[in-house]
Parts: C-alpha cells; structure tokens; sequence
C-alpha cells in the first residue's frame, strides 16, 4: 500500500535549504545569515527566538566594532 | 532509499466509547476497512480511537479535556461500564513499517500518554488524516480567511513558513529600533554635562578637548592637549602631578585640619562660631557644680521629705471638699490641741511640706541634666582631640604629646578643670598657621587642583572612550540592518514562493477530486493568498470562478451545499494524499451525509479510482454508499463490515458482510424494511453463483464499477445456462422468469421479478413475496445428488459446472427444489397472492 505522491518536502529541510542558500549568496553576510539560520530558520522555535536573534545582532555589532566584554 | 510507509494492522478498542469489551479489527491482510452502522451503533467510535490514539493532549477534539464549556471531557472516552465490569479503557493500535511493526496502547485514563508509536507515526501526518463528515462544511462556510488559512497551513505546515516570516519581520523592527535608539545619545549627553558643569550638552571633539585645556589652562598655561587620548603628552603630564600632589597635604587636607583644631578650641569665636569644645566642657563643668550646690541645699530643706506619703495622704483627708473632722484619726487628739489649732492650719501645714518637696525634685533634676551633658561633652571631646592627633604629622608632636595629656585629665576630670593652656596656645597657633596656609592655597589655584582636574579629565577620557565605542557599535549595527534588509527579503521572497507551490501542487489535485465528485457543475477553486504585499500574510481565500462574471467568488451564496461539501472535502482528500506520503491513511467518517445517491457513487467511484493505493477506514450510515464502496472498491484489500446492533454488556455487534437469511427475518421480525438485504442478498448470491459456474461476467471499468449491477450479472448467468441447456423451472403460480425479470430491469426492488407490472401501493408484504420467491428460485441451485450448493467449474470436456464437493463432482443439473414453494406468504395486503 503505497502512496505514489512524492514526498513533500519537511519544514526542517526547506528552511534548512533556505538558510543554506542565503549563506551562500555573493556578498552576503554569512554571520548575520548564520543568525538568521539558527534562531528562524528552523522548524521548532523556542519562546523569545526574536529577541534571541535580536541580541545576537547586537552582540556581533558589538564584536564588530571591536568592543572589549566588559567596559573599564 | 525512502522508507516505506506506515501501514495500520490492527486495532483495539476496549472499554472505549461504545466499545465496552475488547473489539480487534484485524487490517493485517486485507489493510482497508468499509464499516457500516445505523446511527448511534458505535461506527464512530473507531473514527474515534484513531483520533484519540494520535491527539496530543489524550481525548478528542470534540470532547475536551475537562468537562465544562459544553464539553464532556475525558471521562467520555471510557465506556461508562468499563470501571465496573474491570474492562481496561484504552486503545490499542500496531502499525508495521516494511517488516517492523510496532504496538502502543493509549489508556483512557491515568497520565493517558501517547504510546511513541503513535507519535512516530503521527509526525507523518502532515495533514490530519481522519476527515469527519460534520466538520468539513465550516470549513468553507463558517471559517474566516484567518481561520481557513490556520487549517491549510496546518495541514501543509504553511503557518510555520508565514511564522519565520512574521518573526522576520518583528526582527527587523527591533534591530532598526536598535539602529534608532536616541537614549544611549541622551545618556552621553547627561554625562557630559555633568562631567562639564553643565557647559557641554553635546558630544563633540573639538569643543570637548577645548573644555580639557580650559581645565589644564588654570593649572599651568603650558599644558595643552591636542586630543582627547590618554597618550596625549599634556594628559600624561597632568597625571603625573597628580600623582605627586596627592603625596602632599592639599587645600583640602589643610583645611581638614583646621577644622579639626577650632572644634577644640577657637579663639576667634563670635557670636556666630562657637569657641570649641575645651570651653564648652568647661561651661559644662560650672553648671554641674553649681546645680549640686542647689541640690544640696533643697535636699537639706525638705528633709523630712521622709514622709512625703504621710503628707499626701492627709492632704487627702483634709482636702476642702472633704467634711471636717474633729479629731486626728491617728492619734484621737482633738484637732483643736493640735499645733496647728484647726483644720485650716493644717491644710497651710501640708502644703508647706509638699512645696518643699517640689522644689527638691526640680534641683534633682537639673543637677541630673548637669552632669549627663558634662559627661556627653567629655566625650565629644575626647573624640575630638583623637581625631585631630589622626590629622597631625610627627612635624606635630608638641602639639600631639599636649592633646594627649590633655586628654588624659579629662577622662579624670569630676570637678576642677584639668590645665589647658599649654594646650589652647599650640592650638591657636597651629590654627593661625593653616589660616595662612589655606589662603595661599586659595588665592594661587583655588579648587582646580591637578588632582580634581585629573579626575575631570580621566572622566571624560572614558565618556570618550564610551562613547566613541557606542558610535562604531551604532555603525556596524546599521550596516547589519541594511543587511538585514535583503536578508529577510531573499527569505521572505523564498518562502512565499515555497507557499505558493504548496498551494499549487494542492490546487490541481483538489479540483480533480472536485470534478469526480461533482461531473459538470463543478467549477474551478482556488487558493488565494493575499498580495505580497499585505502584511498580513496569514490568510487564505478560498475562492471559485463560477461565472465569466463571477470569478474569484467567494463559495458560500453560489454554491449548493453538496458542491461546498465537495469543495472542502476535495481539499482534505487532495492534502492527505500530497502530504501523507509516509503514513498513507485515511479515515473518513460519515463524510456523505450532504450527498445524493449519484453523489455517493461519484464518491465511492474516486476512491476506488484514487485512493484505492491508500489505507482507508470508512465509517458510515449510509448503507447505500456502504453497497457502492462495496461494488467499486472491490479488490483484495478491503473488507466490510456491518454493525447490526448496539450492545448494553458488550458493545457493536457486527455482522458478516454477507447478508443471511436470517438478517432478513430479524428485520422484518423487529418490523424494519429489509428491502436492501433483499437486494444485496440477491447480488451476493448471483455473484457468488456466476464465479462458481466460472460464468464469463465482462468486468467494468472503475468509472463504470457502479453500473455493474444484477441485470448484468443475471444476463450473464442466463447465457451461461442457456448455451448448456440448462432451463430453471419456473415458480410456480407466477408469470415471469426471475433471470429474466432481472435481465430486463424493469421491476425494481420492491416488486417481483415475476410480473411484468409491479405489485399494487402500499403492499407492505412485498418484501417477503419477493424474497419467498427469490429463495425459491435460489434452493433450485443444488447438487441433484448431495445437494449441496456450491459448484466449481466444468472440467475439461465437461461443460456444465460440477459439484464442489470432490467426492461428488456431479454435473449440475436443475432438479426438483429442496423445499416446496410456499403456498401461501404471510402477506398482509398483497392483492396478488403468488399462489395463482
């Protein structure tokens, strides 16, 4: 007993696709994308995933712009 | 390689709804299942297991959890019997995945927890497999855009393609929020101005390194920085001396110690200064002493203060509201031999005492006072003149071994005071010393010190270095939202046309199914997603182009109810074949309820012809679509069965499918038309008769499987026996031939097939007529010599058929029937007795 339909593909493999993808593009910024990657692009997202994301773009700007962890 | 699917081999219902002992349907050779059941029979109670066996939360959509809100929670999935009668409530289903298969038992009660095949399982449904006839219509009728689309994108998992795109977006908002963010500027500028007494408001280089030269300027006009960088040579320097000016004793230090020296003794005291706490314990000191000596003096006068009590009481006795007494009531003498004479003289002499007394109490009192400040100020004293020793240097030591001896006596002092001369004269002299110290101080730098003016700079070196790390954070971060931007629209474009495919690759197959169902009224539907750029994304149009100037309408007001019925079955069914590909599992419950007979065909006919390849479980009511499912899906892995009754100590009770003699006097004996078992006791027969006989019956196409009826198989066989000259006798007493009156289709169910004219209205007997003679005929197919009744097929050079028993195999030949045609049939209004 079979279904002849083509499975569809699952949450996780397109978002995971689409993350792959957006890394992949000319020029993109691949740490931004990474975030992008890790807290939306997947199939099961925690509680707070926005503000997540959100501090991790500010933790890498912050990186970025070479600041030490703690001011003195 | 994929993995083959999930297939349901058996299921338990036991002690579950209407299920009270254990119910095993066996799926594991012929996988598909086709119940039917009168209404409240239990048919839905399997539809229901299903559900209950894969819900997340144990119970049924229907029922809730708890029983509230017109809800009857839980306890409605066990059998209300199943706690007595010691039946364990549950469900019990095995699935097989190629050669594994799995068990898992779900308990009704209890933690009820999902056994983890079921959870294995169900995460292979991506679209809720078992459809429910009574829901499918708010679908289209009842459910809002929002509403439709949280159905379709849960089936397809498309609410959490537009949740990734709702998430990008509150994400942009927060970083561009970020981007924005003026408090951090506010908060540098409040800063600032504190760190600048108010002259800068606002960050900028220039005018802030022009503020740290004003500051050095005052110090020595030959520091100058030239930017605001703790490497600077003139901040370097600044620090330097600063450094060396907290070795020494400041302005402040100085003044510190003045202080400290005129709190002991100020000899520039005024009105306005106080002259210090030597003098003041001094004053102290005569106070005390000079209390004491009024203290003395009153204590002596009120001596006889001894009989205080004595005194108030008889101010009591004698008091003027009292009445007068004549007598002392101590000693009897007669008031008028007292000393004082009369009562009035001794109120004068009571008073008199008590006075004194009085007077006594309030010198006590100040001399208490006295000597608790004097003591108080001791001490304050003592403090003092430690605290100016902590200040002085050894450059100071005269004055240190004075105070020190100083103190001495004063921790000694009870009356005369202790020699302080010595002491008062270093310390006016060491005052007028600061004084010119201080004002020298004053007058060359005031408070810009190199100390205070390295702290101000060192201050807004860090503001600087803060701030100046805000900036470049700021910057990065803009140019991460910029990013952001095109990140979230190569998602945001990615997802859409994700979406959309879904929706498409649905689309097509749903409107197949529709034009199955509904031939050539059905018009084609549509999945409408809101334009792109509407933010609201999670909506879904369900749409149809009825008319050249109808199209993109909505279903509701142009279709009729069995076309929106259709509409949302053709959805579910198209989405669970698209999607379920690892479970391929369908159950449908009473899902023709809005249907015509055709409709029901029409239905019966898709799913031998499109479902026929998935596992399906079909409960319903319908008996007639009961008998098409039974015609159409007629390959090996689908059986049928029948639920007669409801049990009260059991449950269902099921039925073979095969219609029995008996079925049909149970019917007519509980007074229930058995005109269908009639007619599907006839078709069994006939089609059991024409494989036995191995008669050439032309098998239908699918689309056609519903016209493959009795007419065609009575055709067939009538040839069969024709061609071997084999002629039924004919009933006796009635005019017709029951082949032929099959063969000719033009009596129907509820007349003879003897008479070419059916029986007259309102014949409730002709049911039994007819099966009186239909039985007749049927008994005429027997083996001549063992009579029994089933055949196989002519042997080689033989061409009648044989009898199966293999010890007989006697060519079949009509005989006499086993039994006699009744003579008369217990037919209440038949105006036609079949008995000629």
């Amino acid at each position: 007993m079979v279904n002849d339909n083509t499975p569809p593909d699952t949450l996780r493999s397109v978002l995971a696709s689409i993350g792959v993808a957006l890394k992949a593009r000319n020029g993109a910024d691949k740490e931004l994308a990474d975030i992008l990657a890790t807290h939306l692009l997947v199939a099961d997202p925690t509680n707070g995933v926005v503000e997540d994301a959100h501090l991790a773009i500010l933790k890498l700007a912050a990186a970025r712009a070479d600041l030490p962890e703690v001011a003195s | 390689m994929t993995a083959p699917p999930y297939v349901l081999t058996e299921l338990t219902l036991s002690g579950f709804r209407a299920y009270l002992k254990p119910k095993t349907f066996d799926l594991s050779r012929k996988q598909s299942m086709v119940v039917f059941a009168p209404n409240g029979k239990g048919k839905s109670s399997i539809a229901d297991a299903l559900e209950f066996f894969f819900s997340d939360d144990g119970t049924l959509e229907r029922i809730g959890i708890r029983t509230i809100n017109n809800k009857a929670g839980v306890i409605a999935l066990a059998h209300n019997r199943a706690e007595q009668q010691r039946i364990e409530s549950c469900v019990i289903a095995t699935f097989s995945r190629g050669n594994v298969a799995a068990t898992g038992k779900r308990p009704t009660s209890g933690e009820r927890l999902r056994p983890d095949i079921a959870s294995e399982v169900k995460t292979q449904f991506v679209v809720d497999p078992i459809i429910r006839g009574n829901s499918l219509r708010q679908f289209v009728e009842q459910r809002t855009a929002e509403q439709r689309y949280e159905d379709v994108a849960r089936w397809l998992e498309l609410g959490a393609y537009v949740d990734v795109q709702t998430k990008l977006r509150e994400l942009r908002r927060k970083v561009k929020a970020s981007v924005e963010d003026e408090q951090l500027r506010r908060s540098f500028e409040v800063q600032l101005g504190r760190k600048t007494a108010g002259l800068l408001t606002a960050w900028d280089d220039p005018k802030v390194l022009a503020h740290i030269n004003n500051l050095l300027a005052v110090l020595d006009e030959k520091l100058v920085a030239v930017r605001i960088d703790p490497v600077d040579p003139a901040l370097q320097l600044l620090k330097q001396r600063a450094a060396v000016e907290a070795k020494q004793i400041g302005l402040v230090g100085l003044r510190q110690i003045r202080l400290a020296a005129t709190a002991l003794f100020n000899a520039e005291s005024d009105e306005s200064l106080p002259a210090g706490l030597i003098l003041e314990v001094e004053n102290a000191a005569n106070e005390l002493t000079a209390a004491e000596e009024i203290e003395v003096r009153e204590r002596a006068a009120a001596a006889n203060a001894i009989f205080d009590q004595v005194w108030k009481n008889a101010e009591l006795l004698f008091a003027e509201d009292q009445p007068p007494i004549d007598t002392c009531p101590v000693c009897a003498t007669p008031i008028a031999d007292t000393v004082a004479g009369s009562v009035e003289g001794i109120r004068s002499h009571l008073a008199g005492h008590i006075n004194e007394l009085r007077q006594y109490a309030s010198a006590k009192k100040v001399r208490d006072d006295a000597a608790s400040k004097f003591l108080n100020q001791k001490t304050q004293l003592l403090n003092a003149i430690n605290a100016l020793v902590a200040l002085l240097s050894e450059d100071d030591a005269t004055l240190i071994a004075a105070a020190k001896g100083y103190a001495t006596a004063v921790q000694s002092w009870t009356r005369d005071p202790p020699e302080r001369a010595d002491l008062t004269s270093q310390l006016v002299s060491l005052s007028g010393q600061l004084a010119i110290s201080i004002a020298h101080l004053e007058a060359e730098q005031g408070n810009h010190t190199y100390t205070n003016t390295q702290a101000v700079v060192a201050a807004l070196l860090e503001l600087k270095f803060e701030y100046d790390a805000a900036a470049r954070r700021q910057a990065k971060l803009r140019v991460l939202y910029d990013e952001l931007q095109i990140q979230s629209q190569y998602v945001a474009a990615a997802i859409r046309g994700k979406v959309q495919t879904v929706l498409d690759s649905l689309e097509a197959p749903m409107n197949q199914i529709y034009r199955e169902i509904q031939r050539e009224s059905a018009v084609p539907i549509r999945l409408h997603l809101p334009a792109e750029e509407d933010t609201n994304q999670q909506r879904l149009n369900l749409v149809v182009d009825f008319a050249d100037n109808r199209e993109g309408v909505q279903p509701v007001g142009y279709l009729s109810d069995s076309q929106i019925h259709s509409v949302a079955l053709s959805l579910r069914l198209a989405a669970i074949k698209r999607c379920n590909v690892g479970a391929p599992f369908v159950v449908l419950d009473d899902v023709v309820t809005s249907y015509d007979a055709d409709h029901r065909l029409a239905l019966a006919s898709l799913l031998a012809k499109e479902f026929a390849g998935l596992q399906l479980i079909v409960v319903t009511h319908d008996e007639r679509f009961f008998l098409y499912l039974r015609d159409h899906l007629g390959d090996p892995n689908f059986q049928y069965a029948r639920i007669l009754a409801l049990e009260p100590n059991s449950g269902p009770r099921f039925a073979d499918e095969r219609v029995s003699d008996q079925m049909i006097e149970d019917k007519w004996a509980n007074g229930q038309s058995a005109a269908n078992d009639i007619r599907q006791a006839e078709e069994e027969w006939l089609l059991a008769v024409c494989r036995d006989f191995g008669v050439d019956v032309r098998i239908r196409t699918v689309e056609r499987a519903y016209s493959y009826e009795r007419s065609e198989l009575a055709s067939a066989l009538a040839s069969f026996l024709k061609a071997r000259g084999l002629t039924p006798p004919p009933v006796p007493g009635v005019n017709n031939r029951f082949l032929v009156s099959l063969q000719s289709g033009v009596v129907e169910n509820f007349g003879s097939h003897f008479q070419d004219a059916q029986y007259g209205a309102l014949s409730t007997g002709d049911e039994k007529v007819r099966w009186s003679e239909f039985v007749y005929f049927r008994d005429q197919f027997v083996c001549s010599h063992c009579g029994k009744k089933r055949f196989k097929r002519p042997n080689v050079g033989v061409n009648k058929p044989i009898c199966a028993a293999e010890s007989c195999e006697t060519p079949f030949a009509f005989g006499a029937p086993a039994a006699p045609f009744p003579s008369r049939v217990d037919s209440e209004a038949s105006p036609r007795s079949i008995v000629g």
